[in-house]
Formats: structure tokens, C-alpha cells, sequence
């Protein structure tokens, strides 16, 4: 018998919080370790990574049955690129601020493992309105998990909140707006969800 | 037939997303490039000095710009008061390059600011550099220091600060290539012309002599006039310094006025030790020659440090004067009588029945206080003592010198000095004990033919250099010695 198969609220969820990206699935680290030095970064690549994640997911789920097998990745590596490329277009004319802070990070989310896992682990075998509400909910869950590092590093490293200041200079940790920062505030946030998702599998193995 | 359907697909999905990203690069590039546009626009006025506020003008078009990595050059109207240009700059992430503005100010040829547009690098390391803490360091730097690199980099950001050193390096060559023409201070002529201008301030004309005065020290001889009236000698000379590195190693200023009083000294170039060349480069130490009489020299003061270089001066002024008073003026140097010391003839090593004076008599020489001629009982010239000085390193050295009629010296004899061999003691090439008086490179002077003692060339004393002097440098006693030895024979005769 076929494995029963996911509702669509289960299917959005899981991105959100089962299979979070970040804190789960450990799913694009590169733009997770780098541009989380700043929440309105964290929120603009999160912007992208749902526009890209969302498109793919639905455009690859549409031609999922003419694509032939042996081809595959290097169709949905075509046109994973080709939507990087038009949303650096779109960043760099209408929010060129975004666009500059985030630099290199923008284009590189051609390679934002999660886009391509999705495709291939998904979208590919699902119907568009399903893909889409997966695209969404792990670009969602991922937008979620880079915004939550970035709120603690730009808090702490650089007393501010989307650029507003909070905690006077002589109490900031200086270290988390740097690369190391990015791995401690990670690695502390990843034991915490780790914790709680252990105290819920023990509670329901007691169950 | 399913290859067919693969290369179909691909082709096809190739394609379509090229015209998707086609139609959406028609769409924004407009707006892509007025943002960088608009960027530039505030960039331009970011970097000008506060003080403009007018137009810039592209000027891009006028220059090939393809050896260099220079984007755009921006000027004001009339190309006269500021200049902008948007380089590029190969830090870290050389596939990405750095762009930034920096503006000179033309009025004063310094920096008016210094701002990166687009930095790649990383960050924390290469993206320190667009840090207002190194941007805004360029702001009044003056060119050269930009140019030579004189920039302090920052922390982690090595290769990025080094490639932007490399860039402005080339800016600013092209700048002084293009722009150079704007006030960049004095120019050599002008520096040349305020300098005999200090020495002879009430000059209305410096009549350059045309033909070449038949002497090495000098390089050009000016009749110094006032009106039709001549009010002095202007000399650009030349001599070897301190740092002897062979050839032209300082040149100078020197007048000398009517009443055979020099009017001044003006230290052009001098490759001497930056620290110890410094004083004589002053003015304060050009107008102590004011008012001091041919002859007088020694009573110019020098500086403890860097006596040396004040002795070579010296020494070449001495040679102008020396052919100021016998070429152009065709006359013998007032000098004082000839100085008298008794206890010169020890130089000698016969007592004579006489010692006469015949200075008086005998041409000028710098290095020479007195000449004696020794006469025994029968009236025949037995030989000469020399009674010569010289500059050494505590004050004036006074020595004498006994030369027979077959041109043999006798003896070298100190007569008064306050040097201090034993600081030559440190050096390998002296090892003797003695104190400077009794010390045995004397002995290299004595007892042999002048020619012979000429031809040898005799080599002063490593860490002594001032003492023993120099003969490039023609200071000290080797020039002062070598002085009387040619004396000797060229003028007093030598029994030739």
C-alpha cells in the first residue's frame, strides 16, 4: 500500500518546523553563516530564497512529466539560474540597497542546496499546488531560521534592530558580528532546538 | 529517439529562460544603471572639496584610459579646480574588482576625498576598507604620499588596502601626467632664481658669463648688476659632500660682493645624510656668509652634527674663492702677515742657520699659514718648513711640514689640534695606539719625494674621516697636506 500521503497544512509545516532547513536539515549554511550579521539582510535574502524556492518548486513541478530522467538536474539547474539571475535584476533595480549589502550572497543562491533538494526531493514528484505550499513553507521555515540568528547577532554584536540602536556600545559583544559570531549564535541555537525536539520525542514515546 | 527528446528538452528549457531573462533584463537594466548612476551622482559631490559647488563635467572620452584601470574622470568647467576619478582597485576577490572615487583638489593639489562605491571582498577582512575610518584618512593628503603608498591599511584587509594602493598609484601617475600643470609648488627655475635673489637681494639683473670659467667647482658665473652698475659675483658651484658617492654631489649659491665680502650661501642640492645636511640647507646658515671677507671662511660655523659636510663645503667654497680672487680679479688675496711659530722647525730635521719668512712673496694657499725658507751658514737654501691648517673634527688642525731641496719631506708635525683618535681606535683600519698627534698614518707623509707621496693616494682613517679627510671631498688633512706638497711644487720652486 502507498504511503498515506501529506496534507497540504502537514506539507507546510513541515518546512516551518519538522524539517526546518536551518535547524534541521542544516540546508544552505553558506548564506546562513553570512549574511545573518544583520536582521534586514537575513529578511532580504529570505525575500529571495522564497521568491527563487516558490517559482522553481512550481515551475519544475509543471514540466516534471516531459523532462526526461537522465536530464533532469541540469534542467532544474538552468532554471533555478535563470530565477537567481532575474531576482538579482529585480534587487538591483528597485531595492539596490538590499541588493549591495547582500552582494556575492545574492547570486549565490544558485547554489542554496535547499532549492535544488526541493526540486529534486519534491517538486519534481508532486502536483504545482502542493510544490508551491512546500516551496513556501521551507522558504519560509528558512527565512524564519537565518531572521531568528540574525536577531541575536545584531542585537548583541551590534546593539541594533533593523538599524535602530538598543544597547549602548560598551555591552556589545563585539565577536558575534564577525564570522566566528555567526558559528557560536548557530551552534547555541542549534543545541536549543535539538533539546526541544528530544523533550517532545520522549514525551511521545512515554505517550 | 530518446536522445532526441533529451536535446529538444534541453534546448527548449534553454531557450525559454533566456528570453524570461532577456525581457526582465530589458525591463531593469534602465533602472540598474540610473541607480548606479544616482550612486555615482552622490558619490561625485561626496568626494569634491566642500568648497565647490558647481558642475562636473565627464571628461572620460578625452583620455585612452585603456592601460589603466580608470572607469571615468570628471573635472569642473575650466579643468581648474577639482578632478574626480572612479578607479578600479583589484583587492581579495579580483573577479569582482573595488570601485571608488577619489577627488583632488587642483588649488592645492591634496585629496578632497576618497569613497568606495562597490566592495566585494569579504566581510570583516576586505570590506574594512569602505570603513569611513580608512576612506576619510585620504581626505588633505597631498599627492605624493598617495602616490608612494604612504597609506595606513587596515586590519585584515591587507590585500585589499595593497590593491588600492596599487590603483592610486596609478591615478595619481596619470593625474600629474594630465593635471600636473596646476600649482604644484615652486618650480625648479623659480626656486633657482629666489636663491640668488636672497643672496644678492637688491640685484636687478644677473648677467650670466657665457664662457665657461676654467674651473671644476664652478658650473655658472653671473656678473650681479643694479641697474648698469655691477654690485657683485654670483657662483653656482659645485663640490663633493660628506657622502661621497662620486660626481656632482651638492650644488650651491655663493656671492661674493665688490668689496671682496661674500653677500650670501644657498645650499641648492645636497645628496648628504637627510639629518645632517639639514643645517646647512637652512637659510640661517647661508646668511651667516653675509658680510664675512674672502679668507675668512673658518669663521663661518658649522654644526656639530654634520661638521663633516660643513667641512666639504668649505673646502669648495675656498676653491671659488681661490679662483675668484686669482682668475677675475688677477690679483693676490689680502691676507693677515704670515703667522709665526717657533716651534715649526722641528719639521726639519737640520737646524738651519736661518729662517725666513717668504710668504709674503709667494701665492695665496688656503690650507697655507707660512712658508719658511732654512738657509745654513753659507747662505745656501737647505730646504722649507710649511706651516699649514686644515678643519678637522674639534676645530682648525695646525701642522708643519719640512721639505728639503731634493723634495724630500722630513717630518709631519701636529702642531695644534683637539681630535679624539681614539674613537678611530673602533675601526679595523686603524690599530695603532697612539693619540692623534704621534699617530702612524702621519708617518705615511714623511720622508719620501712629494711626487712619491702624491702618487700614492694616501687613504684617511675609517671613523677619522673628519681629521683625515677626504680626497674627493677635498677637506681635511689630506687635502690640506696634498695642498702644500702641490705649493711646493709649483710655486716655491722646490729646487726644480
Amino acid at each position: 500500500m502507498a504511503r498515506r500521503q501529506k496534507s497540504i497544512k502537514e506539507v507546510f509545516s513541515a518546512g516551518l518546523f519538522k524539517q526546518n532547513p536551518t535547524f534541521v536539515q542544516f540546508l544552505g549554511m553558506c548564506p546562513t553563516l553570512a549574511v545573518t550579521k544583520s536582521v534586514e539582510s537575513a529578511l532580504g535574502m529570505g525575500a529571495g530564497v522564497i521568491f527563487v524556492l516558490v517559482m522553481s518548486n512550481l515551475i519544475i513541478s509543471l514540466i516534471r512529466n516531459f523532462v526526461p530522467k537522465e536530464v533532469r538536474i541540469p534542467i532544474y539547474i538552468v532554471i533555478i539560474a535563470s530565477l537567481v539571475t532575474i531576482l538579482e535584476m529585480f534587487m538591483k533595480a528597485y531595492t539596490p540597497e538590499l541588493a549591495s549589502s547582500l552582494g556575492t550572497f545574492l547570486s549565490l543562491i544558485v547554489v542554496n542546496c535547499l532549492i535544488l533538494g526541493r526540486a529534486e526531493a519534491f517538486a519534481s514528484k508532486n502536483n504545482p499546488i502542493r510544490s508551491v505550499v512546500d516551496g513556501f513553507g521551507m522558504a519560509l521555515g528558512f527565512t524564519g531560521g537565518i531572521t531568528i540568528i540574525a536577531i541575536f547577532r545584531e542585537l548583541f554584536g551590534a546593539g541594533s534592530l533593523l538599524g535602530y540602536s538598543i544597547i549602548p556600545e560598551q555591552y556589545q559583544v563585539g565577536i558575534l558580528v564577525q564570522a566566528a559570531g555567526a558559528f557560536l549564535v548557530f551552534g547555541i541555537l542549534v543545541s536549543q532546538v535539538n533539546r526541544i525536539r528530544m523533550n517532545k520525542e520522549e514525551r511521545s514515546e512515554v505517550a | 529517439m530518446k536522445h532526441v527528446r533529451i536535446i529538444f528538452t534541453l534546448t527548449f528549457t534553454v531557450l525559454l529562460t533566456m528570453v524570461a531573462v532577456f525581457q526582465i533584463n530589458e525591463m531593469t537594466a534602465g533602472t540598474i544603471y540610473g541607480n548606479q548612476l544616482k550612486k555615482l551622482q552622490e558619490g561625485l559631490l561626496k568626494v569634491a572639496p566642500t568648497s565647490y559647488d558647481g558642475v562636473l563635467e565627464e571628461l572620460t572620452g578625452d583620455y585612452d584610459l585603456s592601460e589603466i584601470d580608470l572607469e571615468r574622470v570628471y573635472a569642473d568647467q575650466d579643468k581648474d579646480k577639482v578632478v574626480v576619478y572612479q578607479a578600479y582597485a583589484y583587492g581579495f576577490n579580483s573577479a569582482q574588482p573595488i570601485s571608488y572615487l577619489i577627488g583632488i583638489d587642483l588649488e592645492t593639489n591634496t585629496v578632497s576625498g576618497f569613497l568606495i562605491l562597490e566592495n566585494y571582498d569579504s566581510d570583516g577582512y576586505g570590506q574594512n576598507a569602505s570603513n569611513p575610518l580608512f576612506m576619510n584618512q585620504f581626505t588633505g593628503m597631498e599627492l605624493g604620499p598617495v602616490l608612494n603608498g604612504e597609506i595606513d591599511g587596515v586590519a585584515g584587509a591587507t590585500a585589499t588596502t595593497g590593491g588600492i594602493k596599487a590603483s592610486l598609484n596609478e591615478v595619481i601617475a596619470f593625474h600629474n601626467t594630465n593635471f600636473g600643470g596646476g600649482p604644484v609648488g615652486p618650480t625648479d627655475q623659480e626656486i633657482r632664481e629666489a636663491m640668488m635673489e636672497d643672496i644678492f637681494p637688491n640685484a636687478t639683473a644677473f648677467d650670466k658669463v657665457t664662457t665657461n670659467p676654467a674651473n671644476d667647482a664652478i658650473i655658472n658665473m653671473y656678473n650681479v648688476m643694479n641697474g648698469t652698475t655691477q654690485i657683485g659675483y654670483l657662483y653656482e658651484a659645485t663640490g663633493s659632500g660628506a657622502s661621497v658617492a662620486g660626481g656632482l654631489d651638492m650644488i650651491y649659491y655663493v656671492g661674493i660682493n665688490m668689496d671682496k665680502e661674500y653677500t650670501g650661501f644657498r645650499m641648492y642640492d645636497s645628496q648628504d645624510t637627510p639629518g645632517y645636511k639639514d643645517f646647512y640647507l637652512a637659510d640661517s646658515y647661508g646668511d651667516s656668509y653675509n658680510g664675512v671677507a674672502l679668507g675668512e671662511e673658518d669663521t663661518i660655523a658649522g654644526a656639530t652634527a654634520g661638521s663633516a659636510t660643513g667641512a666639504a663645503i668649505l673646502a669648495s667654497v675656498n676653491e671659488v674663492m681661490a679662483y675668484h680672487v686669482v682668475d677675475i680679479l688677477g690679483e693676490m688675496l689680502d691676507r693677515p702677515d704670515p703667522v709665526e711659530n717657533l716651534n715649526v722647525v722641528n719639521a726639519f730635521d737640520q737646524v738651519a742657520a736661518s729662517y725666513v719668512s717668504i710668504y709674503a712673496d709667494q701665492a695665496y694657499d688656503a690650507s697655507i699659514l707660512n712658508v719658511y725658507e732654512l738657509k745654513d751658514a753659507t747662505d745656501t737654501v737647505i730646504g722649507y718648513i710649511y706651516y699649514g691648517k686644515s678643519a678637522g673634527y674639534g676645530g682648525a688642525i695646525e701642522f708643519a711640514i719640512g721639505i728639503d731641496t731634493t723634495n724630500n719631506t722630513h717630518s709631519l708635525i701636529i702642531l695644534k689640534e683637539n681630535e679624539s683618535w681614539e674613537d678611530a681606535k673602533e675601526y679595523a683600519s686603524y690599530t695603532g695606539d697612539e693619540l692623534f698627534p704621534d699617530t702612524t698614518w702621519l708617518l705615511n707623509w714623511q720622508n719620501d719625494t712629494v711626487q712619491n707621496i702624491l702618487d700614492a693616494e694616501i687613504d684617511g682613517v675609517t671613523g677619522a674621516s673628519t681629521t683625515t679627510g677626504n680626497r674627493e671631498r677635498n677637506d681635511g688633512l689630506i687635502f690640506a697636506i696634498e695642498s702644500v706638497l702641490k705649493y711646493h711644487q709649483t710655486n716655491t720652486g722646490g729646487g726644480e
